[in-house]
């Protein structure tokens, strides 16, 4: 059997899961594009920190991470926290269409969303303003999305919205994301979380 | 002796944090506990199962890395006593 990665265990991160989860949900939104390849350190920290800044995501936020001494490490996290919650709180349409649109296909992401595929396409390319509630919505499947990309390709995706899961009492993340849906709602969280227990999955 | 992890190709597989969610043999912010299957195919099993992947049309969009672990082979310090109910029931125990 042939390896071609390794990896060297450093010392211990207690901020690791926020870290995975903001890069997550940065490449959900489409801020950046992890891949195999990806050397998670520093750099790509800084790059993100830099693109959150642009889209005006949490600026102060962003200045007093950078700010922080890495050793401090609740001061790391309590700062980190607090750059999360403002991300998940800011649509960013002006990311997320383009990303979303590529991944799930218009048809879907129009489904998914409940418009129609000619309003998905005059939001997306900036002819009409996207509405508050289409916004929210999007935003909530770019962090979805976010943490799928760490399972499936682009068409396995798409088909585990359709799959029927156990922790959704045997429907498929599609049937709880009905034509009212908000991200406040009890089945779009569930969903939420099956999605997020793949990023933070335990067994082998 | 080299033991396996199926995990998120983006990131390491190794938890180096208490925060981490409850799993099979720790409660929530119990960690770092690392899980680790002897075989490949156990790797994959532990993955398909816990997405319910049952359709070969699933198997091949999925994208994850598998990593091979050099472990010490060493006894372990306790063995856990568990009912056999536990041992072999479904997902709610």
């Amino acid at each position: 059997m042939e390896y071609d990665r390794t990896m060297v265990i450093t010392q211990p991160r207690s901020e690791q899961r926020l870290w995975w989860e903001l890069l997550s949900s940065a490449e959900g939104i489409g801020l950046i594009s992890l891949d195999d390849s990806t050397e998670i350190g520093p750099e790509l920290i800084h790059e993100v920190l830099r693109l959150l800044d642009e889209a005006g995501v949490g600026r102060r936020l962003t200045v007093r991470l950078r700010e922080v001494d890495p050793m401090q490490v609740e001061r790391t996290e309590e700062v980190l926290r607090a750059v999360l919650d403002a991300l998940r709180g800011s649509p960013l349409p002006q990311f997320e269409w383009a990303t979303l649109t590529r991944v799930l296909g218009s048809d879907e992401l129009a489904t998914l969303l409940h418009i129609s595929e000619s309003s998905l396409h005059r939001y997306a390319k900036g002819r009409r303003s996207t509405p508050d509630v289409t916004a929210e919505r999007l935003h909530f499947l770019a962090l979805i999305v976010g943490d799928l990309l760490g399972a499936y390709n682009e068409v396995g995706v798409r088909r585990w919205f359709h799959r029927p899961r156990t922790a959704l009492q045997g429907k498929a993340p599609i049937e709880l994301l009905g034509d009212r849906w908000t991200p406040e709602d009890q089945g779009p969280k569930a969903v939420s979380e099956l999605a997020r227990s793949l990023l933070f999955s335990s067994a082998t | 002796m080299i033991l396996f992890r199926h995990a998120d190709p983006r990131f390491p597989f190794i938890w180096e944090s208490e925060d981490q969610p409850g799993g099979r043999w720790h409660g929530d912010a119990d960690g770092p506990a690392q899980y680790l299957a002897d075989t490949p195919v156990g790797a994959w099993a532990e993955f398909l199962r816990h997405e319910e992947i049952r359709e070969p049309e699933d198997l091949v969009t999925v994208r994850r890395a598998l990593w091979a672990v050099e472990v010490d082979e060493v006894e372990p310090a306790a063995q856990p006593q568990l009912r056999r109910e536990v041992l072999s029931g479904g997902l709610e125990s």
